[in-house]
């Protein structure tokens, strides 16, 4: 096994442990994520009693989408990007920068510890919640959908860690995270499946990257889509936003002054 | 009174200058009230389909109730922002010059920082309730603008009471992210007709109360629920936030035990 892929594992398996020791604030997550989920079945609710055909959707395809984005959502919450600028910031990032792991390999490890655990306390609430609501999937592509889930997660990650760069020329970091995690969830398609969308917008949409962000995983997780070529576009923008990643990293690091380092 | 007020221009016209200095802070705060404000307003617009009504509200009365969400929180936003650094102050001992001073600790958090990006928010917010209201009849009525103004303050007032309450849990709880982000969750939903619940749901929104926020002045200034009676309703629910806020606040600086005693 090489060095980096050991160090990689032993900071993913650090950070789990970190992570889970803080149960009682898991826990209020999870129930304020099911409260949330409970909700969003009555709005739902009220926007298929009036209109049973919605964008072309039944009540429980579109409630089975939403509620699967959201939740992936939550679970993929890694905060790269207000981590990574606060070190910045602080200064904390050259003592990483000594270390022999690439920085983008570090910070994808401490988010797998930390989306791992988000999973085991996300997942029995949105089961839980399915369940009430007497959601089942129909017919899920678990051999496109499991790609499709790492390939979205590494497409956010790839997103969090090129904003926590904006750490170099923001101090107030709310605005562009903010602007990333509406925009994300909108044109991605978890706050309302793309199928609500006008015709010309989806149009657009088949062209940029949005949409890999959570309607391609969600949609084989829901059996909404069993065709090959969304994962493929999904790997390709994948490779694409690998490249701005270091690219961007490398830039940072030539320009990086830490006082007193 | 007259010093509070003198303290808080200055640090108005300070931080104002702060922000405007540092252009890259500016713009991306712009582009976070942009980016935040346009989705969640085209989530509705959108979610309305092809009946253009949730729950017997068109979109007008939507966005309306959208922009009342927005203009409530933009008091909580430009003024009392700090409340995001409680947590922080309670770990480091920072917080204990708060006893040091004879003024309310809700009046000295205001007096910590003025954030800017509050202004811009509720120009959005008075655009979208002027969008949303124009093809309503009462819009004409003498008594409209007043009552927006009174019922907006003691909407702003209630949101207020709402965030300072989440942020105080800091006095017994070490970690306050998960209370934070189940209250942004639960009063995101508040921008919908409470009608779209069942009657527990309706039960838990008049409590919290979240209804109040934009449900019932919505009601009050479109629709045909009395305003006298909405008015007073409103008052009591400020009144009795506020004082839960007060007594929850001055509780929790009985409790705490800062760094160094």
């Amino acid at each position: 096994m090489s060095r980096h892929l050991r160090g990689a594992l032993a900071l993913i398996r650090i950070n789990f442990k970190e992570v889970v020791q803080y149960r009682s604030s898991l826990v209020l997550l999870a129930l304020g994520n099911g409260f949330g989920l409970w909700l969003l079945f009555w709005l739902w609710g009220a926007l298929f009693a009036s209109n049973p055909g919605r964008a072309g959707l039944s009540f429980q395809s579109a409630l089975l989408h939403v509620a699967v984005a959201q939740t992936l959502f939550v679970v993929v919450q890694s905060y790269t990007d207000w981590g990574f600028a606060r070190q910045i910031r602080s200064g904390a990032v050259a003592t990483y920068l000594t270390q022999p792991l690439a920085l983008p390999v570090r910070y994808f490890a401490l988010a797998c510890g930390r989306v791992a655990v988000h999973a085991l306390a996300h997942i029995p609430v949105f089961l839980l919640f399915a369940w009430w609501a007497g959601l089942a999937p129909a017919d899920t592509h678990w051999l496109l959908a499991l790609p499709s889930l790492l390939l979205a997660f590494v497409l956010i990650f790839c997103v969090d860690f090129t904003i926590g760069l904006a750490g170099f020329m923001a101090a107030d970091l709310w605005g562009i995270t903010a602007s990333k995690d509406a925009l994300l969830l909108f044109l991605g398609g978890a706050y309302l499946p793309i199928a609500f969308f006008p015709e010309a917008v989806r149009t657009v949409m088949h062209w940029l990257p949005f949409a890999h962000f959570y309607q391609t995983p969600v949609a084989y997780l829901t059996g909404e889509s069993s065709a090959g070529l969304p994962l493929l576009q999904q790997a390709l923008w994948c490779v694409a936003f690998l490249g701005l990643v270091l690219l961007a990293s490398r830039h940072v690091q030539r320009k990086l002054v830490v006082f007193g380092a | 009174m007259k010093r509070y007020y003198t303290l808080f221009s200055r640090l108005v016209i300070a931080d104002t200058k702060a922000k405007l200095a540092d252009r890259a802070d500016f713009f991306l705060i712009m582009l976070g009230i942009a980016s935040t404000t346009l989705t969640s307003a085209a989530t509705v617009w959108l979610l309305a389909g092809s009946t253009g009504q949730i729950a017997g509200w068109d979109r007008g009365g939507l966005i309306f109730m959208q922009g009342l969400m927005i203009v409530s929180y933009s008091l909580q936003s430009a003024c009392f922002n700090a409340q995001y650094w409680l947590e922080t102050w309670l770990k480091d001992g920072n917080f204990l010059r708060f006893y040091l001073r004879p003024i309310h600790p809700v009046v000295l958090l205001s007096l910590e920082r003025f954030h800017p990006q509050g202004i811009p928010l509720f120009m959005v917010g008075i655009a979208y309730c002027v969008f949303g209201a124009q093809h309503y009849a009462a819009v004409h009525a003498w008594w409209f603008i007043p009552a927006f103004i009174v019922l907006a303050a003691l909407s702003a007032l209630i949101y207020l009471a709402i965030n300072l309450i989440a942020a105080g849990s800091a006095f017994w709880m070490g970690d306050t992210f998960p209370v934070l982000m189940t209250t942004g969750r639960l009063t995101e939903m508040a921008r919908y007709p409470v009608d779209i619940f069942p009657a527990l749901g309706r039960a838990v929104f008049q409590v919290l109360p979240l209804a109040v926020l934009a449900y019932w002045p919505a009601q009050a200034l479109l629709k045909d629920t009395s305003l006298p009676a909405t008015l007073v309703g409103m008052t009591l629910f400020a009144a009795t936030g506020l004082w839960l806020l007060d007594r929850m606040w001055k509780a929790g600086m009985r409790r705490y035990e800062g760094a160094g005693g």
